[in-house]
């Protein structure tokens, strides 16, 4: 209508103009005068509405201009919004007020929703107070008809608040108005809707309307990165929580220097100087040294990917000066961190442990020792019946004064008798001497014997005939002899045990080259091990003697497999019992 | 008398597996000028007992193979009149009891001296020997 009146005046306006600036037959009359001056007044008029059309194109132009500035100023904003990584409250009120305040929007509201559909929050601008009732709604599920449509499909929903969405408390009074709304999405993830009211002019307007989806895809785009964000953030405080409250000390280390400690790390190694450097190995008992430098040696060099190994250290010295030492076992294993070789090295402190199980160790021996008591007396008490008898001999010879000629002799046997204590004494002492376990290269046979010794009149009072087949020129193995001896005593006395209500009471023991490995077999002709009890006789507490704590047989496993070895359950050739040691002849490498 | 001017005309027999007390006690008695055989198993000593006889044996109680109960019990099926003196190093009730169910005349407990020794043997001398036992 007003256009239509508009060109009406243009044409008017142009005819009359042009009637005015051509004088030419004015006062004539006639037909003549009428077509010429119909024909000026109607070019006029062409004229005026030509001019019309052209000064509204122009100003149309220039419009389209300052509006697609202001769209590119406003997605520009947006754009730096998104850029300064603010909170998710601050981004999506910051893109509200970019769009109103900025933009050419009346107003905008944004609403994020969670994986399941829920509101989780929104903002808007512009709306005030109708805004509250709608975003009550959504909080209950309700959601506006055209952001329910914009969620269900694909692109912007053009609405007409006035005339489409009667009953929207958006739309009351706005008139001439157009309303965008579009999903913000990411690789089919919805994150949320953004939606504007604009003038109605801009309804048919497609570059306005693409415009404004594409901020839309860049908000999406910036709230995909944002849940990225959280989701590292979140589990990187995880990681860090998890590490902080390890009960495993751990450290890491760059280029030979401690980049980080966690708590229980600090508590095990207490305060460390500022230019503490781990490859220094500072504190490390001197027994342990070597094996700790190999260990690291090869994963810092990279030979192995991840390496275990216990050892004791001396802590920093405490303020309180005390420095008692720790025993830890370590895993140290090679990881990239922040992008560089680091090595990671956890750690739990075993102290208590180790000194447990050389309280239980130690209470071993003794009970083992308790064992075969009987025959050790017996060791003693029959050469010092022997020096007893032989004291009295020499008595009556010196007080008779005859047969002095065989004084001598006497007194040789009387100190052959009482070297014979001496070395039972000397040999209890040696097996019960409480120590760490030192593993150096030496021969199995010696510790075995030792053992043989120690049971001998024990297994010979019992009526056990033993079969002994020890082989000669076995390679050297690295083991503590004292300990292979405990496990042999243990062995032993446990065969004797299992004789105890035998017919024929035999034991066999032998050492042989098997496999590259040294073994020793102790076997018994005694009723043997059930097949599916072979594993559990090695459980600590499993025990079948009404007098026993079980305890015997897994620390012997507990032993040899500290010599990195094996200690297995067969059958012997008698259908007893064979316990098998199997040692390694070179030394074991760590990892 | 004197207790080893009558053990000169005795057959002693020492059962003992233990060299120290074999060689001791067989010194012991050479000084005595008695002759004491000793051997180290209860087997071993039977044929000792079956070859020679015997008069007085003194067993220890442990000994490889028949322990000296049982071996006092044969010597004693062999010869009732035996005088039999048990050497041991634990003096359970057990053996005791068994002990004296075979009438066994004395027990020296280990270690011992030869004074316990001379003791034993002047009373099982002394005493009078009836065969008891099966």
């Amino acid at each position: 209508m007003r256009k239509s009146i508009l060109n009406i005046l243009a044409f008017l306006g142009g005819a009359v103009l042009l009637s005015l600036i051509t004088p030419v037959q004015v006062g004539h009359t006639g037909p003549d005068f009428s077509l010429q001056a119909s024909l000026l007044v109607l070019l006029g008029g062409l004229g005026g509405v030509s001019l019309r059309l052209w000064l509204l194109q122009r100003r149309k132009g220039r419009e389209r201009e300052a509006n697609l500035a202001l769209v590119v100023r406003t997605v520009r904003r947006i754009h730096l919004l998104l850029a300064e990584r603010n909170g998710r409250d601050e981004l999506i009120a910051g893109i509200c007020r970019i769009l109103v305040d900025e933009g050419h929007y009346f107003s905008a509201w944004l609403a994020l929703i969670n994986r399941e559909g829920a509101l989780a929050c929104c903002a808007e601008v512009g709306l005030g107070e109708r805004f509250s009732r709608v975003r009550q709604g959504m909080g209950k599920g309700i959601f506006p008809a055209c952001a329910k449509k914009a969620l269900s499909g694909e692109g912007l929903v053009v609405s007409d608040p006035a005339s489409r969405c009667a009953g929207c408390v958006l739309a009351a009074d706005d008139v001439d108005r157009v309303c965008f709304t579009v999903k913000l999405s990411y690789h089919d993830q919805a994150y949320g809707l953004l939606s504007v009211s604009t003038s109605a002019a801009r309804e048919h307007n497609r570059e306005e309307q693409r415009l404004f989806a594409e901020i839309a895809q860049d908000v999406g785009q910036a709230l995909y990165l944002m849940e990225l964000e959280t989701q590292r953030a979140i589990s990187e405080n995880r990681f860090r929580e998890l590490v902080e409250n390890s009960l495993a000390g751990i450290l890491l280390i760059q280029d030979e220097a401690i980049i980080y400690r966690n708590p229980e790390q600090k508590r095990l190694f207490g305060p460390l100087p500022a230019n503490f450097r781990p490859d220094a190995f500072t504190g490390v008992h001197a027994d342990d040294l070597e094996k700790v430098k190999a260990a690291y040696g090869r994963v810092s060099s990279g030979a192995a990917a991840s390496v275990d190994v216990d050892f004791r250290f001396y802590p920093q010295r405490q303020a309180d000066g005390a420095q008692a030492m720790k025993w830890v076992f370590c895993r140290a294993s090679r990881i990239e961190y922040q992008g560089r070789e680091t090595v990671l090295v956890s750690m739990i402190d075993i102290t208590r442990n180790r000194e447990l199980e050389r309280i239980v160790r130690v209470q071993d021996k003794m009970s083992s020792l308790g064992r075969v008591a009987a025959g050790i007396a017996h060791e003693i008490r029959n050469p010092l019946s022997g020096i007893n008898i032989y004291l009295d001999t020499l008595a009556k010879i010196y007080e008779r004064g005859e047969k002095m000629e065989t004084v001598g002799e006497i007194i040789n046997q009387a100190q052959n008798a009482s070297e014979k204590i001496e070395s039972v004494i000397r040999r209890v002492i040696d097996f019960s001497k409480p120590g760490q376990p030192r593993l150096l290269m030496a021969e199995v046979n010696q510790p075995v014997e030792n053992a043989l010794a120690l049971c001998a009149v024990a297994l010979r009072r019992d009526g056990v005939e033993l079969e002994k087949n020890l082989a000669r020129d076995l390679p050297r193995c690295l083991l503590d002899a004292s300990l292979i001896e405990q496990v042999m005593v243990n062995l032993l006395s446990n065969a004797a045990e299992a004789l105890r209500h035998a017919e024929a009471k035999r034991i066999s023991v032998r050492t042989a080259l098997e496999n590259g490995r040294v073994v020793i077999r102790v076997g018994d002709s005694g009723p043997g091990i059930q097949e599916g009890l072979r594993d559990k006789v090695f459980d600590p507490f499993y025990t079948t003697k009404s007098d026993g704590t079980g305890i015997g047989l897994s620390l012997c496993q507990r032993i040899i497999n500290d010599h990195h070895g094996a200690l297995t359950v067969e059958e012997s050739a008698w259908g007893g019992a064979e316990f098998v040691i199997a040692l390694t002849t070179e030394p074991e490498q760590e990892g | 008398m004197d207790l080893f001017a009558r053990l000169q005309g005795m057959k002693v027999l020492l059962v003992e597996d233990d060299q120290w007390i074999r060689d001791s006690l067989r010194r012991f008695f050479a000084n005595e000028n008695c002759v004491l055989m000793a051997v180290e198993s209860g087997e071993d000593a039977l044929e000792v007992i079956k070859g020679n006889g015997c008069d007085i044996i003194i067993a220890d109680y442990r000994l490889p193979g028949m322990n000296g109960l049982e071996f006092l019990k044969r010597a004693q099926d062999i010869n009732a009149r035996v005088k039999k003196i048990l050497l041991t190093a634990y003096m359970t009730e057990a053996v005791i009891s068994e002990a004296f169910r075979l009438g066994v005349h004395e027990f020296i407990e280990k270690p011992f001296s030869t004074e316990d020794l001379e003791e034993a043997l002047t009373r099982v001398l002394e005493k009078k020997i009836t065969a008891n036992g099966p």
